[in-house]
């Protein structure tokens, strides 16, 4: 039987404030353990939590970005569970009044457009981390991330597949770190994401049963546990029995998910409004305030560098994936005033640094500076190799790029009286090689070429030095 | 007289005038709380040697001109207001050995004005209860006649200004914790309107309920402290920013053409004769005056209880969620496994009162119940504010009962849990309406017990509650235990 | 409605409390009492009325983004019933 994949994702992400969301305490990842921590935080007696506004923003922020509805009166709500890293054994979450609802993104899968819908976005806060003791027998409990403000982004089920859940993590992803509200280290756990899945006859209107696997930390282990996942609950099916309603852990050293039942058995979270904060409403001018904030959108980008710059599509998104790297081009082709040079550079030597470095090297890479070494390209003044050997000396000192030219002597030979003795030098040098010209051999010409650009050290001007040495070709063939 | 009789106002004269210094005054106390504590049992911690070393302070600031009237005033704080450095127990085995290290917001304002603090003072476990019998430190006895309950859950706080073993204490009031106990050991108490005082640093029982307030020996005094812990607070979101307000102005203005109401379902069945008596007495000698009181309704008032112990539950069952025994607190030694180190902890570090009511909150929540019992609470509550916010419209102040009866024998309704909720009747639906309850003695039971009349306010009237009160007061006089009133 | 033993024992393991088995049956009784009354609640006509979460007219109360506590680990773990090397404890927590 021809089966369809229905995904839905409840992606979290840490806001990138100073401070936690209820507390002055610094938000920051890592550090000793419990050094980032106060009474608010570590939920001692008596304490009251003050909401961060910045973290309010940040969500509402995110929520535009995603063509959310602004919830014009939203509140607090306590969220009730017993965990060893949770102090107060409440969240405070968003319950029925999320700060965003109703939104939509637009992802694209093999050249297509999809729209995804967003359910909603709420404001909450993250729990601390637990560790196993070396020591002893035990667990330690380190609270410094508890407190950090954190979105939880729940997604429409609207994905049909397992590439469409990564793209669609990706886009959201890229979408946080456009907006600057998360900085979406994945490794550092800032952003995870739980796969809510379930499979169904193709043609059936009625969703299946779903699982839901949590924490899966990379855009690989997203598609990876949801292809795994519609395989094993198809095989359930397939066998005559039943998926079970339940939450999953994804183990992505083994490739596969494992049952966590019991552990989520008839959690009743008790919801209630938080009575220590008191309710928020956003205005139009807040609203628009921070509508003013949010910079050009991956796609709108994407579109622009197709049809104003005549970027070709496969290019301009993979550029604009990242904002790093789009923020590079932008600033690159302002500067040397040619974008298609600025992207192709970008999609051949950029992108192999990149493999090759990963993506810590676009921080060492201005925009500007990139586009005044092109910019010496475009004008011909230095080579192709040239410019590559002007950008790793770039990257590596930081130096201006005029001054690497300068130093490095990378400059375009134009010295016609140089580029003739060079080549004068050449013709004497090689009588065979102008013999098996004269015989017709158009091989010959392209070693004197050679010959003579290496005579040049690399700088010549290929023109010139074809005209000059088709000129002196000529003439000693005519002697 | 001794010195231990006086008032803020004239202790602080007294000190003022050198007649006395801080230090001495300081061990006067201390040496009858060493004296009277034993039967009493106010008092949960004494801490004799940072109270000695404020007195010092105090007395340098009073050498220097300090101006403040609470300079060199000893006082008692109860046992929920967290107090850096001296333990803070809530009269529990689960924060037994609980230090802080941080002061509630009050306890800075108090300190910040050269108060001499005391000590701490028992109560009901976690402010739960009307009796200040559910306490691991054991029951607060009523200094009027100590067979009986000093009342609660600031039973403490109050015996302690009845028995002269401070010159004044903070409370806290979440459904009559301040106003009830106020008025069985004939002291005067106030629950200022929601908002007014930061609840920061007060480990919270009912996070939307929860006010401090003070106990004094008189209207005027309490006027003194309300002017001291009044005010906005940063760190509580809940506290209101307005206008600095001194409530010791007006108190003199008297009640002429002031309105009373008299809410008809408060004087309707249940309550005691006497109390009824000695309230609508306070009444007519309000009405001689010049007051004039009118019947006003409040036909919601009659659900306050049941929706006052579902909010209140509901809310403590999360507030108290915390206490798991890991990051202080009781830990049961017994615990093999993390669910048993929640349960043991909780289970061991609990009373009897503090669990029913976090089960009643945890089951008014939970699925299938949150609708029909939390939710319904919630719209009731509104119906009770409405009520009050229409009977507004046709009086100043409502004057009430604070309790059915006065102080009742130690023991006595331990054992029925409902009755002891439905005492709270007169005093719960100002807490749900979050306004200002201030309690004035105004007489005395067949028993010899004192009786103290709830005078109940618009939201932020406390400068008007205690005019009227100081009206009262001068009309009936103070009442000491041992005094032939 | 009537609450059991069972009921009781649910609500308990919500709330995470243990009960000894002999303290059970009275707590249940009383509970069964304080439920009967407060069920009172469900049976009042609220009509349209709107439940009342604050009492305050109060809204936005924000505190700016400001970094502004200092590291004071040691004093905070010092309330802490058993600790080691600055983290607290608790039983293993295995993740099944
Ligand atoms: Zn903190």
């Amino acid at each position: 039987m021809d089966y369809e994949v229905v995904i839905g994702l409840e992606i979290h992400s840490e806001l990138k404030t100073k401070s936690k969301i209820f507390c002055g305490c610094k938000n920051e990842f890592g550090g000793e353990p419990n050094t980032k921590c106060c009474p608010i935080c570590l939920g001692m007696p008596g304490v009251l939590p003050k909401l961060n506004k910045k973290a309010l923003e940040y969500a509402i922020k995110a929520g535009i970005a995603m063509n959310c509805k602004i919830s014009r009166f939203s509140k607090m709500d306590r969220k009730n569970f017993f965990y060893p890293d949770m102090p107060k054994a409440y969240q405070i979450s968003q319950y029925d009044l999320p700060i965003c609802y109703d939104g939509y993104v637009d992802i694209e899968v093999n050249g297509e457009k999809k729209r995804i819908g967003i359910e909603r976005i709420h404001l909450e806060e993250d729990a601390g981390k637990l560790m196993h003791d070396p020591f002893g027998q035990g667990s330690l409990i380190d609270h410094n991330r508890c407190g950090v403000p954190l979105i939880e982004i729940v997604t429409c089920p609207d994905v049909r597949s397992a590439e469409e859940a990564r793209i669609l993590f990706e886009t959201i992803k890229t979408i946080l770190e456009y907006t600057e509200v998360s900085d979406c280290q994945m490794q550092e756990g800032s952003l995870r994401a739980d796969v809510n899945l379930s499979v169904r006859p193709r043609g059936q209107k009625e969703f299946g049963v779903r699982t839901e696997m949590k924490n899966l930390n990379s855009l690989r282990a997203v598609q990876r546990a949801a292809e795994a996942e519609a395989k094993r609950q198809i095989a359930v099916i397939e066998k005559g029995g039943q998926v079970i309603q339940e939450t999953r852990r994804w183990d992505d050293n083994k490739g596969e998910s494992f049952s966590m039942r019991g552990k989520e058995e008839a959690m009743d979270y008790r919801y209630f409004p938080e009575p220590d904060l008191v309710p928020i409403v956003v205005d139009d001018a807040w609203l628009n305030e921070i509508k003013a904030s949010i910079p050009e959108l991956p796609l709108s980008r994407k579109e622009r560098y197709v049809n104003e710059l005549g970027i070709p599509p496969y290019d301009a998104g993979l550029i604009t994936m990242n904002k790093k790297l789009a923020d590079i081009f932008e600033e690159a082709y302002k500067v040397c005033g040619n974008p298609k040079l600025a992207s192709n550079w970008i999609m051949t030597d950029i992108l192999r640094r990149i493999n090759e470095q990963g993506d810590s090297v676009l921080d060492s890479l201005n925009g500007a500076k990139f586009g005044q070494i092109l910019l010496f390209l475009e004008k011909g003044e230095i080579t192709q190799a040239s410019a590559k050997q002007a950008l790793d000396t770039f990257l590596e000192t930081g130096e201006e790029p005029e001054s690497i030219i300068n130093r490095l002597g990378l400059k375009v030979q134009r010295d016609e009286n140089l580029v003739l003795a060079a080549v004068k030098d050449v013709i004497e040098k090689n009588p065979q090689a102008i013999a098996d010209f004269k015989a017709g051999k158009t091989k010959a010409f392209g070693f004197l070429m050679g010959q003579t650009m290496a005579a040049l050290k690399g700088k010549g001007d290929p023109a010139q030095v074809k005209k000059i040495l088709e000129e002196q070709l000529n003439a000693a063939i005519n002697e | 007289m001794s010195i231990l009789n006086k008032t803020i106002k004239e202790t602080s004269e007294l000190l003022r005038a050198r007649k006395i210094g801080v230090v001495e005054l300081t061990r006067e106390y201390i040496k009858k709380i060493e004296k009277d504590n034993e039967n009493i049992n106010c008092y949960i911690t004494v801490c004799e040697k940072e109270a000695l070393d404020a007195a010092e302070k105090a007395q340098k600031l009073i050498d220097e001109g300090e101006a403040s009237p609470l300079c060199g005033i000893p006082a008692g704080i109860k046992d929920n207001i967290c107090t850096e450095g001296i333990r803070t127990t809530c009269a529990s085995k689960m924060l037994e050995n609980f230090i802080p290290p941080y002061s509630a917001t009050v306890v800075e304002k108090l300190l910040g004005q050269g108060a001499v603090v005391l000590g701490k003072l028992n109560m009901d476990e976690f402010a739960m209860g009307g009796s200040s019998e559910n306490s691991i430190f054991g029951p607060v006895r009523n200094p009027w006649d100590n067979t009986r309950v000093a009342g609660g859950s600031s039973g403490g706080s109050a015996a302690a200004v009845s028995a002269n073993m401070a010159c004044f204490t903070l409370g806290s009031d979440t459904g009559g914790s301040i106003r009830q106990p106020a008025s069985f050991c004939g002291v005067v108490g106030l629950k200022p309107t929601y908002g007014l005082v930061s609840r920061y640093g007060l480990v919270a029982f009912a996070s939307s309920l929860d006010q401090i307030g003070p106990l004094a020996k008189d209207v005027t005094d309490c006027a003194i402290i309300l002017n001291a812990i009044a005010g906005f607070d940063p760190m509580d979101s809940t506290s209101v920013n307005k206008e600095y307000e001194d409530y010791t102005q007006d108190l003199e203005k008297g009640v002429q053409g002031i309105r009373i109401g008299l809410p008809k379902e408060f004087f309707d069945i249940g309550l005691d004769d006497d109390v009824k008596e000695a309230v609508l007495n306070a009444v007519r000698q309000l009405e001689a005056l010049g007051g004039k009181a009118y019947e006003v309704g409040l036909p919601s008032i009659k659900h306050s209880v049941p929706a006052y112990y579902i909010i209140s539950s509901s809310e403590a069952s999360a507030n108290l969620a915390r206490y798991d025994g890991i990051r202080y607190g009781y830990r049961s030694s017994k615990a093999r496994d993390i669910s048993e180190l929640y349960r043991l902890s909780r289970g061991e570090g609990f009373g009897r009162e503090v669990k029913r009511r976090i089960l009643l909150g945890t089951y008014a929540l939970s699925s299938g119940y949150h609708d029909e019992l939390y939710k319904k609470a919630l719209k009731v509550r509104r119906m009770i504010f409405n009520d009050f916010n229409n009977a507004f419209e046709n009086c100043d102040v409502i004057a009430a009962p604070s309790y059915p009866v006065a102080s009742f024998k130690i023991g006595e309704n331990i054992q029925e849990p409902l009755k002891m909720y439905l005492g709270d009747i007169y005093t719960a639906g100002v807490n749900l309406a979050g306004l200002p309850g201030l309690v004035v003695p105004c007489g005395r039971d067949k028993n010899g017990m004192p009786i103290g009349i709830q005078l109940i306010g618009k939201a932020f009237s406390e400068k008007l509650l205690l005019r009227v009160g100081y009206a009262l007061e001068k009309a009936v006089g103070t009442f000491r235990p041992g005094e032939g009133n | 409605m009537g609450i059991d033993i069972e009921t009781i024992k649910k609500i308990a393991n919500l709330a995470a409390i243990s009960f000894e088995e002999n303290e059970l049956e009275g707590f249940a009784r009383d509970f069964d009492l304080i439920i009967g009354y407060m069920e009172q609640l469900s049976k009042i006509d609220t009509g349209d009325i709107k439940p009342m979460e604050h009492v305050l007219p109060v809204q936005n109360v924000f505190r700016e983004d400001e970094d502004t506590n200092q590291n004071n680990r040691d004093e905070l773990i010092k309330c802490a019933p058993v600790s080691e090397n600055g983290c607290y404890i608790v039983p293993s927590v295995v993740e099944s």
